[in-house]
């Protein structure tokens, strides 16, 4: 059975003669293990799509499982549930809290989970010490690279073991090498069974991903399984030191 | 997210921007302070009026002539002399619940030695009113019962009638004219000091009663008796007695309109504890303007707090936040915010308490009800004033929030 399931989803801003389609009814499922690149010109709507994936937006019609969960039918606060279970969010901008330890901000989605602070600790130090940053535990965004405040973001993605990561232009921000580093974790991540999608517009990061869905006008132009997949660790061997 | 949790986050935001912390806060330390100092004041003021009434004696009565009723005609409470000295003779002799007896009457008059000269209240007064009114003489005595008698032109005058006309002191065996009555000082009076109502006790010169009616005056009835019932306890009692004593003398029937009232000094005391009461919600009325104004501006920085904090409120929905989480965060916030400042301002309160009473000497009694008080109006300001802006933040868009900058 699919991990995720989109059925004829539609999303529609505004009404009358100034309406917008954003989303023209779309279909696709995705197993688990899959790792999804979902890629577009800007006004494609694979941002809308993120966020209906995301459980951040309703649909206008349509239906979405997860986990064999149909949400359209949740409440805010079954739908605010779901996320903090079933998803972890990565961003472009890394939405790390300022003036917050890389511990406090690992810990967020833990805060609505209403574990005892001392297993808090210990989850959020385990899974930062996993994507390397054991040593910046009580470090604040300001005084972390671009790259390390992006493993933050994984991180507290990473501490709910969700079921799905969602990842928006992880790597829009990034240099080549961190790009590549950022990129290595994901993979390292689905190898282990975790279901990734991630929004790019940059082609030849959807080469580390297993399968590319495009869209173009809200709808779904193309989906099709990534032939040349290349290894981030192997590329990375590669750059000029 | 659990209690502690929530405390926890709310105390390192406010912290976080500590001069903006202090400054909203300091508009509810001065109004919470405002309002505990403001009632502690007036019940001060109420405490100190009921206890300088108190010692003039509790158990004094007076009896006042009420309005007469003739051919229609009333004259107002005071208007009337409907009271005589055989009744105050009566009282004295009838009742047993009265300890002393005194016919009363004043008025303002001139005093004049030589060339000194000055308006002062005569009281013509019996025998007993030193007791009834707890007078002393320091030099010379008071008037006696042959005087009173005989209408004797003699006085005993308050320290402040001395200073005024004897400027060397020298008062005793001296004449004074009061109007056109030479009087003889055969005592003077130890000084009383300010009355609650702030008039000067000591400006009195106290004749005969008889002498003030015959001669001074020149009046046929008293206005008022004064008396004091044996003791505390028995001031219902001794005020039962007057009733039926004047009630039987005046010939008032059934049902008819008494031409006289009685009045105690506990009632008296009672209706200033009162008039001090309304002072006390008065000051404490304006001073809550302040708390309210505090409050919005508790509202104010906190919408300024939501306003700065939209990206975070996206990343807390997106990472499975309730809107009843978002909510619960900033009315915590404004509620510790307010319950701090309302805490620092019943310090100061208390503060400014002592350091008023020791200082100036003003009576302060800071009361436990108005802490309680002032304290949970400055939370319920939290409560109120915070959950506009709370409400605000937990109905942002978690996609709007999350594209902010």
């Amino acid at each position: 059975m699919a991990l995720l399931v989109v059925d004829n989803l539609t999303r529609t801003y505004g009404s009358g003669s100034g309406q917008v389609v954003a989303l023209g009814g779309v279909s696709f499922s995705v197993s688990p293990g899959d790792f999804l690149a979902i890629m577009g010109p800007s006004g494609s709507g694979k941002s809308t799509m993120m966020n209906q994936l995301g459980l951040l937006d309703r649909p206008t019609s349509g239906r979405y499982w997860v986990d064999e969960v149909e949400v359209s039918k949740l409440s805010d606060d079954e739908l605010a549930e779901l996320r903090n279970r079933k998803l972890g969010f990565v961003f472009q901008g890394f939405h790390l809290l300022p003036r917050t330890t890389a511990v406090e901000n690992v810990e967020l989605p833990l805060l609505y989970r209403g574990l005892p602070r001392k297993e808090r600790r210990e989850r959020c130090k385990e899974v930062l010490a996993s994507v390397g940053l054991g040593h910046r535990f009580d470090h604040y965004p300001a005084q972390m690279s671009g790259g390390e405040q992006q493993r933050v973001a994984i991180a507290r993605a990473l501490v709910t073991e969700p079921s799905i990561l969602l990842a928006d232009e992880p790597t829009g921000n990034l240099d080549t090498r961190t790009t590549l580093e950022v990129m290595r974790i994901l993979q390292e991540l689905n190898d282990s069974g975790l279901t990734l999608l991630m929004v790019t517009h940059e082609p030849e990061i959807s080469l580390y991903t297993k399968r590319l869905i495009s869209f173009r006008d809200g709808k779904l132009l193309r989906d099709e399984p990534v032939h040349e997949r290349r290894r981030a660790s192997d590329d990375i061997a590669e750059l000029p030191a | 997210m659990n209690l502690a949790d929530t405390l926890l986050l709310a105390w390192r935001s406010l912290s976080r921007n500590g001069m903006r912390t202090l400054l909203t806060m300091l508009g509810l330390i001065i109004g919470v302070a405002a309002v505990v100092v403001m009632l502690a004041l007036g019940n001060g003021a109420k405490s100190r009026v009921q206890s300088s009434i108190a010692s003039l004696g509790t158990n004094t009565i007076t009896v006042s002539a009420g309005s007469t009723n003739s051919g229609g005609v009333r004259s107002g409470a005071f208007g009337s002399q409907t009271l005589t000295p055989s009744d105050a003779q009566a009282l004295a002799e009838e009742a047993r619940y009265l300890s002393a007896v005194s016919a009363y009457t004043q008025n303002n008059t001139q005093a004049v030695v030589g060339n000194n000269n000055w308006s002062t209240n005569v009281n013509g007064v019996d025998i007993d009113f030193s007791k009834i009114r707890n007078w002393k003489v320091t030099r010379g005595r008071f008037i006696t019962e042959q005087e009173v008698k005989t209408s004797a032109k003699v006085a005993v005058l308050g320290q402040t009638v001395v200073e005024n006309l004897f400027p060397d002191g020298q008062a005793l065996g001296q004449t004074i004219r009061l109007g056109q009555v030479p009087v003889r000082v055969v005592g003077v009076l130890e000084s009383k000091g300010d009355s609650q109502f702030g008039g000067d006790q000591d400006d009195i010169i106290i004749i005969p009663y008889t002498t003030a009616m015959k001669r001074v005056f020149r009046l046929t009835g008293l206005r008022t008796i004064m008396a004091s019932a044996v003791d505390d306890n028995s001031v219902d009692a001794a005020v039962e007695e007057i009733n039926t004593i004047l009630t039987r003398r005046h010939k008032i029937s059934q049902g008819e309109e008494a031409d006289f009232s009685v009045r105690t000094q506990a009632e008296f005391a009672e209706r200033a504890a009162e008039t001090a009461s309304v002072f006390t919600a008065l000051l404490a009325g304006i001073a809550s303007v302040s708390l309210v104004v505090g409050g919005v501006g508790v509202m104010n920085i906190m919408l300024v707090s939501v306003t700065e904090r939209i990206k975070e409120i996206g990343i807390r929905r997106a990472v499975g936040a309730r809107r009843s989480d978002i909510r619960l965060q900033f009315l915590v916030e404004s509620m510790l915010l307010s319950v701090l400042g309302g805490a620092i301002g019943v310090g100061l309160a208390a503060a400014i308490a002592t350091l008023a009473t020791r200082v100036s000497g003003l009576p302060m009694a800071l009361q436990s009800w108005s802490i309680i008080l002032a304290f949970g109006f400055s939370a319920g300001i939290g409560i109120f004033f915070g959950l506009y802006p709370a409400v605000k933040a937990s109905q942002l868009d978690p996609i709007q929030a999350l594209r902010s900058d």
